[in-house]
C-alpha cells in the first residue's frame, strides 16, 4: 500500500510564467536599446548550456553561484548586441525571471493545489525531490505549498548533495518521511532523472507527460496530477 | 498649480512584510538552531550599520550584491550559527532582502487608491527613491509601475545621485517635463525628502504615518489619502 508520494518540482508542480524573450523585450524598450533578435537563439543556447552543467554537489557555493549567474546573464546581454548599462539590464532581467531573484515569476499548474490537498487529506506523506541548486523552502513557502510537504529535498542543499538519478537523494527523502521504498511512489516529468532514478532504489515511478510528448516511454504515465489520487488508491 | 507628484518609495508607498526576527525564527526552526536575544540585537545592529549608505557614484551591482551577501553571512555567524552558514544566509536573503525577495514588500492600504485618484485627476506621477537597484522590476511586481510616468532610483546607472542631492530631483523633473513650481514631493525622511526637495524649489510634504515627527514640518500628512485634497486645494 502506498504511504508516501514524492514529486519532482520544476515542470511537475510549476513553470515560468513569462519567457526570457518577453522579459528582455520589455526591459530593452524601457532602456531604449535595440536587441539583435537574430542572435538571441544562439545567445540563449549559450546561457542555458552554462546552467545545465552544475558544479559537483560536493564542491558548491551559493555565493559563487549567484555571481556566476549574474556574469553569465551579462554575457547574454552583450551577445544580443546591447552595449550600454549591461550589468543593470542583466540585473533587471534576472529580477523579472530568474528564480534566484524572482521567485514569484514561477507559477503552479492548476492541478497542483487540489491534488496536494486531496493526497494530504487522504493521509499520504508528501515530499518534493528536486534537482535544484538552492534550498527550496523559501520558494515553496512563497508559492503557498510548503505546508503540504513532510520533506522538501533539493539536490544542492548542503544536507543532501546528491542529484537524481543518484540513489542518495531518494534514500534521503525516504528517511526524512520515514517510509520504505516499496511504500513510496515518485512522480516526475524527466525520464532519466525521475523514472530511472526512482526505479534504481525500488520506488514505483510515475511519468508525468503534460504535453503528451513522451507517449509509450513508460508504462505508468499520467497527463495531469489530478489522475494521481485514483491511480494511488486503486493499487 | 500642481501638475506632478513625486513620491519616496520605502516607508512612503511600501513597507516590509514581516520583521527580521520572525523570518529568522522560521529558518532557525528548520535548521535546528537557537537564537540568543543579546547576540541577535548586537548582530542586527552591525548588519544595518553596514547596510546604510553606499555611494551611488562608485557603486556597482555586482559589488553591492557581494557586500550584501557577505554582510548577511557575517550576521548569521554573529548569531552563533556554525553549520551551513552560507545556506542559512541564502534562505534569509530569499525571505527578506529586497534584491532576492521582492514579494516581501507590502504596499500600504492607502497607496493604490491614492495613486489611482491622482492619476485619474491628471497628475503626472514619479517615484524618487534612494535605492540601490533599479526599481522597475520591484514596482512591476507590486502592481504599481503603470501609475508612474517615471521611476527614479538613486543608484540607477542613468541617475547616480541620492536625495538630498539636487541632481536626482532635477533628473526626475526633466524626465516628465514639469517645472519645480508645478511639483510636490512626498516622503517620510526629513533630510532626504524635505530638505532635498526644498533645495531645488519643490514643495515638500512630510508623511508621518506613525505620528513621530509632529511639529517637524508645516505640511505634514499621516496618510497618503490626505494628499488629493491638499494639492488640489
Amino acid at each position: 500500500m502506498v504511504k508516501a508520494v514524492f514529486l519532482d518540482f520544476y515542470e511537475t508542480l510549476c513553470f515560468h510564467r513569462h519567457s526570457l524573450e518577453e522579459n528582455l523585450e520589455r526591459i530593452a524598450k524601457r532602456y531604449g536599446v535595440a536587441v539583435d533578435w537574430e542572435r538571441c537563439n544562439t545567445a540563449m543556447e549559450h546561457l542555458f548550456a552554462g546552467t545545465s552543467a552544475p558544479a559537483p554537489p560536493t564542491d558548491f557555493s551559493l555565493l559563487e553561484l549567484s555571481m556566476t549567474v549574474i556574469k553569465r546573464e551579462c554575457e547574454f546581454i552583450r551577445e544580443v548586441g546591447i552595449e550600454e548599462h549591461v550589468e543593470q539590464i542583466a540585473w533587471e532581467l534576472l529580477q523579472s525571471g530568474h528564480y534566484l531573484f524572482a521567485a514569484n515569476s514561477i507559477t503552479l499548474y492548476d492541478d497542483v493545489v487540489p491534488t496536494l490537498q486531496y493526497l494530504r487529506d487522504a493521509g499520504f506523506k508528501l515530499a518534493i525531490v528536486s534537482n535544484w541548486d538552492t534550498p527550496l523552502d523559501p520558494l515553496t513557502e512563497r508559492l503557498g505549498i510548503a505546508h503540504y510537504f513532510d520533506a522538501i529535498v533539493a539536490s544542492h542543499d548542503a544536507r543532501v548533495r546528491s542529484e537524481k538519478p543518484d540513489p542518495h537523494i531518494f534514500n534521503y527523502a525516504l528517511a526524512a518521511v520515514g517510509v520504505s521504498a516499496e511504500k513510496a511512489v515518485h512522480v516526475g516529468d524527466t525520464y532519466a532523472a525521475d523514472i530511472v532514478g526512482a526505479r534504481g532504489v525500488g520506488i514505483r515511478p510515475i511519468l508525468l507527460d503534460r504535453d503528451d510528448t513522451q507517449t509509450g516511454r513508460w508504462e505508468e504515465t499520467i497527463q495531469s496530477l489530478s489522475e494521481l489520487p485514483e491511480l494511488l488508491t486503486l493499487h | 498649480m500642481v501638475k506632478a507628484v513625486f513620491f519616496d518609495f520605502y516607508n512612503t508607498l511600501c513597507t516590509w512584510g514581516q520583521p527580521l526576527i520572525a523570518r529568522l525564527q522560521k529558518i532557525a526552526d528548520r535548521y535546528g538552531f537557537e537564537i540568543d536575544a543579546a547576540r541577535y540585537a548586537a548582530a542586527r545592529e552591525n548588519l544595518y550599520a553596514e547596510a546604510s549608505g553606499s555611494d551611488p557614484t562608485t557603486h556597482t551591482l555586482l559589488g553591492t550584491m557581494q557586500e550584501i551577501i557577505e554582510s548577511y553571512c557575517e550576521f548569521v555567524r554573529e548569531l552563533g550559527v556554525q553549520e551551513h552558514v552560507e545556506q542559512v544566509t541564502w534562505e534569509l536573503l530569499q525571505s527578506e532582502h529586497s534584491l532576492f525577495a521582492a514579494s516581501a514588500a507590502t504596499l500600504y492600504d492607502d497607496t493604490v487608491p491614492t495613486l489611482q485618484h491622482l492619476r485619474d485627476a491628471g497628475f503626472k506621477l514619479a517615484i524618487v527613491s534612494n535605492w540601490d537597484t533599479p526599481l522597475d522590476p520591484l514596482t512591476e511586481r507590486l502592481g504599481i509601475a503603470h501609475y508612474f510616468d517615471v521611476i527614479v532610483a538613486s543608484h540607477d546607472a542613468r541617475v547616480l545621485s541620492a536625495k538630498p542631492d539636487p541632481h536626482i530631483f532635477n533628473y526626475t523633473l526633466s524626465a516628465i517635463g514639469v517645472s519645480t513650481a508645478e511639483t510636490v514631493h512626498v516622503g517620510d525622511t526629513y533630510e532626504a525628502d524635505i530638505v532635498g526637495a526644498q533645495n531645488v524649489g519643490i514643495r515638500p510634504i512630510l508623511v508621518d504615518r506613525d505620528g513621530t515627527q509632529t511639529g517637524r514640518w508645516h505640511e505634514t500628512i499621516q496618510s497618503l489619502s490626505e494628499l488629493p485634497k491638499l494639492i488640489s486645494g
